[in-house]
């Protein structure tokens, strides 16, 4: 596979709640190694857009590709083993079960016991308060704790596309930049990454690409250089 | 102190057993929160089928009783899947009015079938008394206590040790999560009720051999063993087994000292205490942050 081949596509895709149309024929595609961002006001359809391509949710319409291949229809667990993982929104660890007991279920996929603890390793060293309290019930980390733990669960099952959703949500800056960080290197190491942010101007400085929704379209996309310098599009849709 | 003394080893007795009966009742109301009215039913299809198998068919005993786990797991698993799962996720009445219009189903079945008659299941195990001391104990009792004792201490190992237990926890939790590392869900559900189901059917025939069984007597069954899940603070299995210990012992010193008539309201006014003075239960441990 070269630089070129969209790693996921999503074509013409619709979900709905209920009665309720949450994304009205979403276009977008990510290559591989890229870091994408999806922004927009709140209730955009950004995680609706995220828990279909994970299989939480079936498209009513429409199509989602994944290196090539149709995974609209596709069970959750069969589309972990695919290789994507997702750290959804509000981190949704276990919380009455221990720091380490999550970290080993990422891997829940991975029959490959040596492979797991590997992952286990390099988990911990990105993220090392998180070995200090491997123990503890993870309920009782704190909020940026939680998060690095939603993260790291999600790297255990090896992906090779990351769909975050808000990872910097209550986050204190500097954590927010620790995590920021994290993706860099992640993307370095050849993981391609689909980013929800609240926050414009960091997403913007991890990502190459940013698509903004509205309503459940897409109405604007372009390079994070582009948008930066974009002053009435981040004006217009963001609120920047 | 004689007397103390056998009220108390009749009272362990009896709580080991209630721990047992309510074994099956921890996996499903205790992990994985569903409120099932009809887990004394299927503690009595256990004792049923365990009596037909050995007293009407004259069977081995060990032999019906593994046909007995297949059976209820089989069964546990199709009311799951095909009942259960209809109301997965829509709050707890949905489930409680299922589980009781079950219960109802299953225990009319049954007296339709076996009729009122008390029966007992034909077991291998000595009535011979054993004497220890100033206490006296039917060896089939003892053995039933130790039996007791290993299904506790593999169910608990199930839970806590191994990736499927864990599984299980992560799937009570938080569901969605664990759909997103891969755990598929609808089969979690799936397998604990069946294992709950197998526990309250084996319990069943286990006891059906010491008491009798009867095709009425699953609500009471049901009771009793939410008393102990509520005392032992859902879902723990050293809590199951410390609740059942506290209702046994509770019911054999007030049968002994007190008075036999309301020896079975007295489990109900142990939880009423327990949950004004500690809703979570004796033995839970939550990870709420203040
Ligand atoms: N489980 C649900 N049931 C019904 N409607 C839902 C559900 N989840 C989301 N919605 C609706 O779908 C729309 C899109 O929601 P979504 O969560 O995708 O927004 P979002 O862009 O992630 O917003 P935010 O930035 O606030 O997280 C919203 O109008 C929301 O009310
Ligand atoms: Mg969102």
């Amino acid at each position: 596979m070269n630089a070129q081949t969209n790693i996921l596509e999503l074509r013409n895709l619709e979900v709905c709640y209920g009665k309720l149309r949450a994304l009205n024929g979403i276009n977008l595609q990510i290559r591989e190694g890229e870091i994408v961002a999806l922004l927009g006001a709140n209730g955009a359809g950004k995680s609706t857009a995220l828990r279909a391509i994970s299989g939480l949710l079936a498209p009513a319409s429409g199509d989602i590709l994944y290196c090539g291949k149709s995974i609209a229809k596709r069970r959750p667990d069969l589309i972990v083993r695919d290789g994507i993982a997702h750290s959804p929104e509000e981190r949704h660890i276990w919380p009455e079960l221990s720091v380490r007991e999550n970290l080993s279920l990422g891997a829940y996929c991975c029959p490959d016991r040596s492979l797991a603890e590997q992952r286990f390793e390099s988990v911990l060293q990105r993220f090392p308060r998180l070995r200090e309290r491997l123990s503890q019930l993870a309920g009782l980390l704190s909020g940026g704790e939680q998060q690095m733990l939603a993260i790291g669960r999600a790297l255990m099952s090896g992906p090779k596309l990351l769909l975050l959703d808000e990872p910097s949500l209550g986050l204190s800056p500097l954590m927010s930049q620790e995590v920021l960080g994290a993706l860099r290197e992640l993307c370095q190491q050849g993981i391609t990454i689909l980013i929800v942010e609240q926050n414009v101007h960091s997403a913007l400085s991890v990502a190459s690409r940013a698509y903004v929704f509205e309503t459940g379209r897409v109405v604007g996309e372009g390079s994070a250089a582009d948008m930066l310098g974009n002053p009435d599009l981040l004006r217009a849709y963001l609120g920047a | 102190m004689d007397l103390f003394l056998q009220l108390v080893a009749n009272g362990l007795v009896l709580g080991a057993f209630y721990a047992l009966s309510a074994l099956g009742l921890t996996l499903v109301f205790g992990l994985m929160r569903v409120v099932n009215f009809a887990h004394g039913e299927l503690y009595v299809i256990g004792g049923l089928f365990g009596w037909a198998l050995t007293a009407v068919f004259g069977w081995n005993y060990f032999l019906a009783l593994v046909v007995v786990v297949i059976v209820l797991g089989i069964l546990g698993y199709l009311i799951d899947q095909i009942l259960i799962a209809r109301v997965r996720g829509q709050g707890e009445e949905p489930t409680i009015l299922l589980t009781i219009g079950l219960s109802i189903f299953i225990a009319n079945t049954a007296l339709l079938i076996v009729g009122t008659t008390p029966v007992t299941v034909a077991s291998p195990f000595a009535s011979k008394p054993l004497i220890l001391g100033p206490v006296v104990i039917t060896q089939a009792r003892l053995l039933l206590v130790v039996i007791c004792a290993v299904l506790i201490a593999a169910a608990n190992l199930l839970i806590q040790k191994t990736t499927l237990g864990r599984a299980m926890r992560a799937t009570f939790q938080d569901p969605m999560a664990a759909q997103l590392v891969g755990i598929r869900t609808p089969r979690i559900y799936g397998f604990t009720f069946a294992l709950g189901a197998t526990l309250a059917g084996a319990a069943g025939m286990l006891l059906g051999s010491i008491y009798v069984v009867e095709a009425s007597t699953g609500g009471i069954i049901s009771l009793k063993a939410f008393v102990v899940v509520i005392l032992g603070g859902m879902g723990s299995f050293a809590g199951a087994v410390a609740g059942g210990l506290i209702l046994g012992l509770t019911e054999a010193l007030w049968g002994g000292y007190v008075s036999t008539g309301y020896v079975d309201a007295i489990g109900f006014a142990l939880v009423i205490v327990t949950l004004l003075v500690r809703p979570y239960g004796l033995f839970s441990r939550r990870a709420e942050r203040a």
